[in-house]
């Protein structure tokens, strides 16, 4: 090792590099803060109208984000709700597979072009889906929130497959001999041993793919999601979502309150994936508190 | 189910030849372990300890490549089965023969629920019975009086040699009539591995136990009966009484190796 590595070299280099992603983090979020934090009132929310009468009452609003906020929530359940299970089970049948045959091959590849689909693709691929629908079965059909959440569902999918995968293929030896050694099943030391040492790295493969779901603007863009449209009325409809409006709002303002608007909608969006987070965090943390308790 | 009757509890080898993706690793292995011995296998690395122990079980399997030709008998509930002869589901084998590795694999979950989940999975009687099952396994090992307060305490921060015990006590818990160690000291300091090797002689009287031994010093302490390996055949294979004979042996495999 030449003098120019050294070890101490080497630390101060990785304190660094740490310095540096904790200063973009922060002044992103001060950034954020300072232009739209003060917005964070039931205004940018809901406008003009009483909160209650939003959520409970039906009543539309037109000059805050809520619609944006139900749509991107919405969003992020439809395709999560589609990609996570088939993610999971693929990604254990690749992991427990083994070296497998031919057909796991072609589904790694399938798996491997998939993640490498950039998100615009994908939404085209989504209008192209449905101007043939148009064309063929269903004259009727139009980009939709339905759309929006198989073309997401599909563009997360590989996330979840590889973070399955690689978490159940990178417990150690020792850990994936224990349940044939103790007499289980296949099944039952996937079930009761590997899945849940796994529970981490499958947890964040999750993690990400909603963090995926709720932040992308490329695949809705061309998928139906429009400006001022309200609540979604149903999966065949029109639908808002939070980083559509941003790019709206920023894109179009008429007045440096629209702009604002923009902002605030950003930190909305922000401590929306924000509180996803936490919130898989505080479940992960109770499971591993039940299994303390259960016998 | 193919079963017959050997009128004693061993395992029997007979004519046992593994092969690793083309290589061969035991050949003509003709072995008896009984209870109330202790067998240690012993030989230089890469002469198919692991897998001689890993074929009494069919843990070899887990692997790609292995193929078995010859037959292993393993004493049931009454009648001795056939391990390669077909019929005799693996898991039952697994849970009738127990392992322990060289570094203690518990569960990264609780003491208590290192028992349940075996356990449970393996139709460990009702809730009281498997609780009992687990508390006997503990106290066979001496580990209860340490860990009695702290079941519900992850099992990863027991030391390496409790976590051993606790490995043993975990398929002792299974009722298994023979435990396979697989150099079961080989990661513990002195004192700990002082300890197991306490307990080896202790659970000889109850168990067919058969234990892989990296260490001379070691087989010459614990074994009352030496195999020695060479390149996948048995060069060796003498009953130890005292200790004196002990050394003699192990002498004699000293100078082979």
């Amino acid at each position: 090792m030449t003098r120019w590595c050294s070890p101490r070299l080497l630390v101060v280099l990785s304190w660094l590099a740490c310095a540096l992603v904790a200063a973009g983090v922060l002044l992103l979020v001060c950034f954020l803060v300072v232009r739209g934090g003060h917005l964070l009132r039931s205004e940018l929310l809901f406008g003009h109208v009483p909160p209650v009468d939003a959520v409970f009452g039906g009543q539309p609003v037109f000059q805050g984000i809520w619609p944006a906020l139900v749509g991107t929530l919405w969003l992020v359940v439809g395709a999560a709700a589609m990609a996570i299970p088939v993610g999971l089970l693929a990604g254990v049948h690749l992991a427990e597979s083994g070296r497998g045959g031919r057909l796991d091959a072609l589904i790694r590849l399938g798996v491997d072009l998939l993640a490498g689909v950039p998100s615009i693709i994908m939404g085209l691929f989504g209008f192209g889906l449905i101007l043939m629908l148009r064309r063929t079965l269903l004259p009727d059909a139009n980009t939709s929130l339905l759309l929006a959440m198989i073309c997401l569902a599909l563009l997360v999918l590989p996330y979840v497959v590889k973070t399955t995968e690689a978490a159940l293929a990178g417990l150690p030896p020792s850990l994936q001999v224990s349940g044939p050694a103790l007499g289980l099943t296949r099944w039952q030391a996937l079930l009761h041993i590997k899945l849940p040492a796994a529970r981490g790295g499958i947890l964040g493969g999750v993690i990400l793919a909603v963090g995926r779901i709720a932040e992308d603007t490329a695949v809705i863009l061309m998928t139906g999601v429009a400006a001022n449209t309200g609540l979604p009325g149903s999966l065949t409809g029109k639908f808002q979502a939070l980083p559509f409006d941003i790019y709206y709002l920023a894109a179009e303002y008429q007045g440096p309150a629209d702009l604002e608007r923009a902002f605030g909608t950003a930190l909305t969006l922000l401590l929306f994936t924000g509180s996803l987070l936490v919130l898989a965090r505080v479940v992960h943390r109770k499971l591993e508190l039940q299994e303390g308790r259960d016998s | 189910m193919i079963a017959r009757e050997f009128g004693g509890s061993s395992i029997r080898l007979e004519g046992l030849n593994v092969q690793a993706q083309g290589r061969t690793v035991l050949q003509d292995v003709e072995l008896e372990f009984a209870a109330g011995r202790t067998h240690v296998v012993v030989g230089p690395s890469g002469s198919g300890k692991t897998t001689l122990l890993r074929s009494i079980n069919r843990l070899n399997e887990l692997y790609p490549g292995y193929s078995v030709t010859g037959d292993v008998w393993v004493p049931g509930h009454g009648d001795d089965h056939s391990v390669y002869g077909g019929g005799y589901p693996v898991e039952e084998l697994r849970r009738r023969v127990g392992m322990v590795f060289q570094n203690p694999n518990v569960l990264p979950v609780t003491i208590r629920e290192n028992f349940m989940i075996p356990l449970r999975a393996t139709d460990g009687g009702g809730r009281d019975d498997r609780e009992a099952r687990m508390l006997e396994a503990l106290a066979e090992v001496q580990l209860l009086d340490e860990v009695r307060d702290r079941l519900h305490e992850s099992a990863t921060r027991l030391s390496g040699g409790q976590q051993q015990r606790l490995c043993l006590a975990r398929a002792l818990a299974l009722r298994p009539a023979a435990l396979l160690l697989d150099e079961p000291t080989a990661n513990l300091d002195f004192r700990a591995t002082g300890h197991i090797e306490g307990l080896i002689g202790d659970l000889k009287q109850r168990y067919i136990l058969v234990v892989v031994s990296h260490s001379l010093a070691q087989a010459e302490r614990i074994a009352d009966r030496v195999v020695l390996l060479q390149d996948g055949r048995v060069t060796l294979d003498e009953a130890v009484a005292t200790r004196d004979e002990a050394a003699r042996v192990m002498e004699e495999v000293r100078s082979t190796v």
